[in-house]
């Protein structure tokens, strides 16, 4: 049995991301994906889920292979809430059905990688608050959330992130340089097997790193 | 399957030339039948066929010159199975052998494709979209072109030079768009466009896996029978097998393709085709993306990429091996597994180490070298001459007095954990000299000494960290030396450099094993890039006849009576195991002769097994 890597994508399709924010969201995770069949660690071992989150939170793509991933198409209401804390609870659901823990008879999963794209801050912020706890003692390897644009909040997500970084535009540079700095992650956590914190590559200039 | 995949270098498909020469094709149709025309002419006067015009047939310079050579290549004078029924007159597909006037059946159809263009670019390597342009319809051109689709043969032109004169007959105005049937393709870009951001998705495929998919569910229920399908482009190592209707084979190139599906429903009337654009990703072989490059030599610590022993004693042929794993191969970087091996003639007893440096620490080769040359010195310097364990080994009667294995395993634990201790102080001075944490240096550790009394053989062993060792008698009987450490999530080991490892001694003594048996088969210790392949899990770890078949496979893969077997030991370290590539460390002790009596022989029996 494999040792798998799962990299849980959690993606904002809000209303305000409606139109070229979501489509170079789409470009980047397909680069993503083309990009880390070309490692072949990554090949081998890595695992990508995609939840979406608007008004609610949907498994656009469970936990598949590397191999079989299809990007899935993603759709924007119109207007409406961001509801994360939603997401969240929906990603601890998945988890706890998805992510296999070691046995005698079978070597666990690596240590999940858990990425948050987000232009806004989180609207349910009760539900947000309950399941910010639940998802930081889950056992991800490490948890990056990305605010895009001037209206991506960045306090909120220091609760649930080890790593928050910042987007100043949303544009399709500033998108694809991100989902570049989570291909190079993600490859990382494939190329040294998961043993301890994963150390992250340093961010690209779009990309802001936030202490 | 055609030899002539559309991929090949410099050079234009059938759907490229017309993506390319569109203007040109639109304004005269014979920028593309002249050359065609004169390569036919010659065969058609002598009334012999081509019969293999399909799009497979055209190959071009970017300029648009036809290649010639591969034109004439495509000539099919066997019946064997063809990528593109649809392009094949339908008599001939019945059975009738090829003829002049099938070809004009071919280069008419194509020809109407061309125009409609309906060869949709294909995305090759990377995907791009492409866009079903529509040439405006061109009736007089049309009306030349259904003459050569014409079911019946007897009504159509007969040469490729019948054709081409009913084409020239034709008035240039006749071949000029225009506007309001300009129009309608617009519109048709744009729905085409907009179909095209939802292509299908086959599921995808890798190279080298057999694949297929059954063609009719791309299309939708209610579209009728559809009694054959072709795809407007091919896909290396793919093809349309006809009577199952499905796309089959083994993919042999990576890349995004898309492809158009157009299926024949069940009137022979060509208008009521449907079509559809799929998207198909096929994966590269992992096997193809992994690199191997050298280490640095010169660099810090540096240890070389593989390393190899063969100690034979008198009583037990050692041999060891230790090869980089393809993950940091890919990298460049070095290898972090180590071992020793060691022997003390005056008092026959030998010593086993090996150590896995810890992936994540930055000079965790440093780490495990010092382990394993640390513990064989204090090793070497404790049980070369007779110490309490010597003497209470000499006392041992297992059978009679249980309690004696107890204290025997007291009395090795004291000199295994001196060594490990030694080991791990050696490595903090090291670490502390560096400026270093003494967690950069991480390692796993297992140590095992052997040796051979009078009524059989003894063991002591200490570990920590993952990987394991044991002691293989038969496929119904394993001693494991070591037992596992392991957290809930993989990765979670326990390291040599943690200090609390030292601190809680009753934790100590459980890291220790003694086993005392009559005779064995062989000792093995092993880093994870061994366990994991080999046994999978930890309880597997544990049984006779896992340790049995993997024995079965290292005595066929290993001449051990060889001069040096420590080196086909090594070559046989670089399986490939999918997702296990990690530095591979393996020491075997295979005992000389066996313990038949109870008296020891010294001189006797000496060859290996």
């Amino acid at each position: 049995m494999m040792r798998r890597l799962p990299v849980y994508l959690l993606i904002d399709t809000s209303g305000s991301m409606r139109g070229e924010p979501i489509e170079s969201v789409k470009a980047g995770v397909q680069s993503l994906i083309s990009g880390l069949r070309q490692d072949p660690s990554a090949l081998e071992c890595v695992y990508v889920s995609i939840i979406s989150f608007d008004r609610e939170a949907k498994v656009l793509c469970p936990l598949t292979s590397l191999e079989d991933f299809q990007t899935p198409e993603f759709e924007c209401p119109r207007s409406g809430p961001t509801h994360l804390g939603a997401a969240l609870a929906r990603l601890c659901n998945q988890f706890d059905e998805e992510v296999i823990a070691g046995s005698d008879d079978r070597k666990g999963d690596w240590r999940p990688l858990l990425f948050i794209m987000t232009d806004g801050a989180p609207s349910d912020t009760l539900m947000y608050e309950t399941w910010v706890e639940a998802v930081r003692s889950k056992g991800f390897g490490t948890i990056v959330a990305c605010a895009a644009g001037t209206k991506g909040r960045q306090e909120p997500l220091r609760a649930v992130a080890d790593h928050v970084v910042t987007l100043d535009t949303m544009d399709s540079i500033a998108f694809s340089q991100f989902f570049r700095f989570v291909s190079q992650a993600v490859s990382s956590g494939a190329q040294s097997m998961g043993t301890a914190e994963l150390v992250l590559p340093p961010p690209p200039e779009e990309v802001h790193v936030l202490v | 399957m055609s030899s002539s995949d559309c991929a090949v270098e410099g050079f234009h498909n059938l759907s490229q030339y017309v993506e390319a020469h569109y203007e040109e094709l639109g304004r005269d149709i014979f920028f593309f039948l002249s050359p065609i025309e004169e390569r036919l002419r010659s065969l058609h006067d002598r009334d012999e066929a081509h019969g293999g015009i399909d799009p497979l047939a055209f190959r071009y310079e970017p300029d648009g010159t036809l290649d010639a050579e591969h034109f004439d290549k495509a000539r099919r004078t066997t019946n064997a199975p063809r990528v593109f029924p649809t392009f094949v007159a339908p008599e001939v597909l019945n059975g009738a052998s090829n003829s002049t006037t099938a070809d004009c059946y071919s280069l008419g159809l194509i020809i109407r494709r061309i125009l409609k263009g309906t060869i949709t670019p294909q995305a090759v390597g990377s995907a791009t979209q492409g866009e079903n342009r529509h040439l405006a319809r061109q009736s007089a051109i049309e009306a030349a072109v259904n003459k050569c689709l014409r079911a019946n043969p007897s009504e159509r032109f007969n040469t490729v030079a019948e054709l081409a004169n009913a084409l020239r007959n034709t008035s240039v105005a006749e071949l000029t768009p225009s506007p309001a049937q300009a129009a309608p393709a617009a519109a048709e870009n744009r729905s085409a466009k907009s179909r095209q951001s939802r292509n299908l998705q086959l599921p995808n495929g890798s190279v080298g896996k057999q694949w297929s998919y059954n063609l009719r569910e791309a299309f939708p229920k209610d579209a009728g029978e559809i009694t054959h399908v072709d795809l407007m482009s091919a896909i290396p190592g793919l093809e349309v097998d006809a009577s199952s209707m499905s796309l089959r084979g083994t993919p042999t190139t990576a890349g995004e393709f898309e492809i158009e599906l157009v299926g024949n429903v069940a009137t022979a009337d060509e208008s009521s085709a449907v079509r559809r654009i799929v998207s198909l990703t096929i994966n590269p072989d992992p096997m193809s993306l992994w690199q191997e490059k050298p280490s640095n030599p010169e660099g810090k610590f540096a240890k070389p990429d593989a390393a190899k022993q063969f100690l034979p004693t008198s009583a037990l042929l050692v041999i060891a091996a230790s090869l980089r794993g393809r993950s940091h191969a890919h990298e460049g970087k070095y290898r972090e597994d180590d071992f020793s091996l060691g022997f003390m003639e005056t008092t026959g007893w030998h010593l086993f180490v090996v150590a896995d440096g810890a992936g994540s620490a930055e000079l965790s080769r440093r780490g495990s070298q010092i382990a394993c040359e640390r513990t064989r010195d204090v090793l070497t310097q404790r049980l070369s001459v007779d110490s309490d364990l010597d003497g209470a080994l000499q006392k041992l009667k297992p059978a009679e007095a249980p309690g004696d294995l107890e204290k025997l395993k007291k009395i090795s634990f004291n000199h295994l954990v001196a060594a490990a201790y030694q080991a791990f102080v050696t490595i903090k001075r090291e670490a502390d000299e560096q400026g270093h944490p003494i967690r950069d240096f991480a390692t796993t550790y297992i140590v095992v000494i052997a040796k051979r009394a009078q009524s059989g053989w003894f063991f002591a062993s200490f570990s920590i960290g993952d990987g394991g060792a044991g002691i293989f008698i038969s496929k119904d009987e394993l001693l494991p030396l070591t037992t596992p450490d392991s957290g809930e999530f993989a990765g979670q080991t326990m390291f040599l450099t943690m200090p609390r490892i030292f601190t809680k001694s009753e934790h100590l003594l459980a890291r220790t094993h003694v086993h005392f048996c009559r005779k064995f088969e062989f000792v093995a210790l092993m880093t994870d890039g061994i366990t994991d392949p080999i046994f999978k899990n930890d309880s597997n770890f544990l049984s006779g006849n896992a340790w049995s078949s993997w024995y079965e496979g290292l005595r066929a893969a290993n001449d051990f009576a060889a001069p040096d077997p420590s080196e086909t030991l090594l070559a046989s370290l670089g399986f490939f195991s999918v997702g296990n590539h990690d530095d591979r460390t393996l020491v075997l002790g295979l005992p000389r002769c066996e313990i038949a009596t109870e008296v020891d022989t010294p001189s006797a029996g000496n060859e290996p097994r």
